[in-house]
């Protein structure tokens, strides 16, 4: 799963970077409006968490942009102010939730796992497929009811080829939603995860 | 038409409610508005209009109704007695003149009869013809006839008929006719002047006197009939006027309960459609200042969603952090977290004091402090003692060049806001200059001013944003430099109240490279030193 971070602060983008990471996911982070908007375009997205107060094109600018190009990608906003007319304009310009400054780790956290997975068009946490369950909140895999030990690369794998369960998943899809930028693994890496997730699925 | 002052009507309403003057205002004013509903206002007690102007001499609320109404009746009461008095002096010469040409048909067939006589023998001296028309009474006038010389000498008739004034001879053959006194009677009397045709002639003066009492009915008649209908005819008018007066003023009270009707945080314009066009300016005006009002709250709006943002976004990185170093069992990662916290709250920290500071700027009291005159150099050498080791603690290159021409020259200023100003530019340079940095403050004469540079070798500030980075709040983008947003708001807010030049070069070019941004000031020179 991979999340776009928006955020002009870069204390508060290195801390929320660096707990989305624990939690398996992988990170983008950028600092201005301009360019998340520029990566929108090309890039494609889980998750989208965008900070109102962006130097130049603000957040909501650019939600309104990403909207207008038909992405349906599910975006959480970082506001300082929660004012009630805020909130409207920012879920009329199709935000799907939102936390105000200062907010509780754990809660983003909980928000992020949620609007991922109502990203995917699942409303429980638990995927099943065939004799796989995937725990979603708690990261783990059951198979016959006995849990699966894999590594946090295994995991996100999974997490990608479960929400695309019937359909071709490409190898660069896989790398698309696997890896941040800089990071990215050759087609080959791919094979040897795949490789070593059906060895012990 | 007069009114009460509003302190006496206060004062009167206070002891009949007995220690309660909070609702003597209310309840006039509800009075006042009820008043308006109906009647236009005009019973307001406290419409001041010309009488009370005079009378009272402290400033008091008028209303346009009273305005008009004084304005239109105080001339037109000034007017209508002497319009009584013409009307009056009208009547008599209208009067007049039918008595006046019988008097004068009479004084000459009396002058032919008088001539006659003298051809008769002993028709000398001429007596009165004592026919019925030439004496005597008739229809409630009485006339009386005089014979004398024009010299003045008594011939024949009354001898109380007033004289003729013997130095103006009526014109022969003629007929004069004047007001007179006859017995304390008034009365008019006319004059023919017989001029002797020969030698055994004597010229003469023939004068009749006639009483008044005919004429008078008659004019006095003629008045009856001008100034009687004029009593009708003006209190009507008063009412009407009245009446049209309240129907004019009716748009007033219309927009006046529009605006009452308004939410107060409702700043749309007036409909300038539908009312009067003499409100038309006055509604453009008020409708100019609600624009403007809504501007400055949308602006106030924005600058609180900004200070809440930068506010707040440290906060969220320091509880972020935090949770962050809990959860860990990594020392590494927990210094880590724990470094970040202290550098948030710096940040924090510094946000707040640009935001006191500001403030502090804006409510700055001029008349306070008092400038005084500085030696600038003398000056800007002890502040530069801090920009060097601020500049030495970050790395980077910081440099102090004073012109020997401007060493003892001084300037009028508040030295503590200046003091922060300088601050602000020389920490925003040091914030945004490249790594490793130089920033150098310069300071030289100009135009017989004192030039004041700060430079950097920044990336410098592409002209689009120029005129936008003194805006509160705006950030040059692409920069991780750590400022409020609000340094060059200060610098410009400073230099505002001391009515300093402030202006912005970008690029520079310094030692062969072009970049940085240079921000100068101006300083008028102090003369008296």
């Amino acid at each position: 799963m991979r999340i776009l971070l928006v955020e002009d602060d870069e204390i508060l983008a290195d801390g929320l970077s660096r707990s989305l990471r624990q939690a398996g996911y992988a990170v983008d982070h950028l600092v201005s409006g301009q360019s998340a908007d520029t990566a929108l375009g090309f890039e494609s997205f889980d998750l989208l968490i965008l900070d109102l107060g962006l130097p130049g094109l603000s957040g909501i600018e650019v939600l309104k942009r990403l909207r207008a190009r038909q992405s349906g990608i599910p975006v959480l906003i970082l506001t300082a102010t929660d004012s009630v007319e805020q909130r409207v304009k920012m879920l009329d310009a199709g935000a799907d939730d939102f936390m105000a400054k200062p907010f509780a780790l754990s809660e983003l956290e909980a928000r992020v796992r949620a609007l991922v997975r109502r990203g995917m068009g699942k409303a429980s946490s638990q995927i099943q497929h065939g004799s796989l369950t995937y725990d979603q909140s708690a990261r783990t895999a059951f198979h016959q009811n006995e849990t699966l030990e894999l590594s946090a690369r295994e995991v996100a794998l999974l997490e990608v080829l479960l929400t695309r369960v019937g359909r071709l998943v490409s190898k660069e899809h896989i790398v698309q939603h696997l890896c941040e930028w800089g990071h990215e693994v050759s087609h080959n890496a791919v094979e040897v995860y795949v490789h070593r997730l059906r060895k012990k699925a | 038409m007069v009114a009460m002052s509003p302190s006496q009507r206060y004062a009167g309403s206070d002891i009949a409610l007995n220690g309660l003057p909070r609702r003597t205002e209310q309840s006039q004013s509800l009075a006042r508005r009820a008043a308006s509903s109906d009647t236009g206002g005009h019973s307001n007690p406290k419409r001041a209009g010309l009488f009370a102007v005079l009378r009272a001499p402290e400033p008091e609320q008028r209303t346009i109704f009273g305005e008009i109404l004084d304005w239109m009746f105080a001339p037109l009461l000034l007017l209508w007695p002497l319009s009584v008095v013409l009307t009056f002096s009208m009547a008599r010469s209208i009067a007049d003149q039918p008595f006046d040409r019988a008097l004068e048909e009479k004084s000459l067939l009396i002058a032919q009869r008088v001539r006659a006589q003298e051809y008769m023998p002993g028709g000398f001296p001429p007596i009165i013809p004592l026919s019925s028309q030439a004496s005597g009474t008739q229809g409630g006038t009485t006339y009386r006839y005089q014979i004398r010389l024009p010299d003045g000498g008594y011939i024949a008739g009354d001898p109380d008929v007033p004289s003729h004034d013997p130095d103006f001879l009526p014109d022969p053959e003629a007929v004069s006719i004047r007001y007179a006194r006859y017995h304390g009677e008034e009365v008019r009397v006319s004059a023919v002047h017989l001029l002797a045709l020969n030698t055994e002639q004597q010229s003469l003066i023939v004068q009749i006197a006639e009483t008044t009492e005919s004429r008078e009915a008659l004019a006095n008649e003629i008045i009856r009939g001008l100034i009687f209908p004029q009593f009708i005819v003006l209190p009507l008018a008063i009412v009407l006027v009245w009446f049209g007066l309240t129907q004019a003023l009716k748009p007033l009270g219309r927009l006046q309960q529009r605006i009452q009707d308004r939410r107060p945080d409702d700043l749309s314009t007036l409909q300038v459609r539908g009312t009067p066009e003499e409100l038309a300016p006055l509604l453009s005006s008020f409708n100019d200042l609600l624009d403007r009002m809504g501007q400055l709250m949308r602006l106030q709006r924005r600058f609180i969603a900004d200070a809440a943002h930068q506010m707040k976004t440290p906060l969220a990185g320091i509880r972020t952090q935090a949770e962050l170093a809990l959860r860990s069992n990594d020392p590494d990662e927990i210094r880590q977290s724990l470094s970040q916290l202290i550098r948030s709250s710096e940040r924090a920290a510094h946000v707040l004091n640009q935001l006191l500071s500001l403030a502090r700027t804006e409510s700055f009291d001029q008349a306070q402090y008092r400038m005084v005159p500085i030696a600038f150099a003398q000056q800007l050498r002890e502040w530069a003692q801090d920009w060097a080791d601020q500049a030495l603690a970050a790395g980077h290159d910081f440099g102090l060049e004073v012109d020997p021409e401007v060493e003892g020259l001084k300037v009028w200023i508040h030295p503590v806001m200046v003091s922060e100003m300088l601050n602000n530019l020389v920490d925003n340079a040091l914030r945004y200059c490249s790594k490793p940095g130089i920033v150098t403050v310069r300071l030289r004469s100009s135009d017989a001013k004192l030039l004041l540079e700060v430079e950097d070798n920044g990336p410098g500030i592409p002209e689009a944003e120029q005129a936008l980075v003194f805006e509160r709040f705006y950030r040059v983008l692409g920069h991780q430099a750590s400022g409020s947003g609000l340094g060059l708001a200060i610098v410009r807010e400073i230099a505002k109240q001391h009515r300093l030049e402030l202006s912005l070069q970008s690029p520079i070019t310094a030692n062969g490279k072009a970049g940085g941004c240079r921000f100068l000031v101006w300083f008028p020179l102090s003369h008296s030193a």
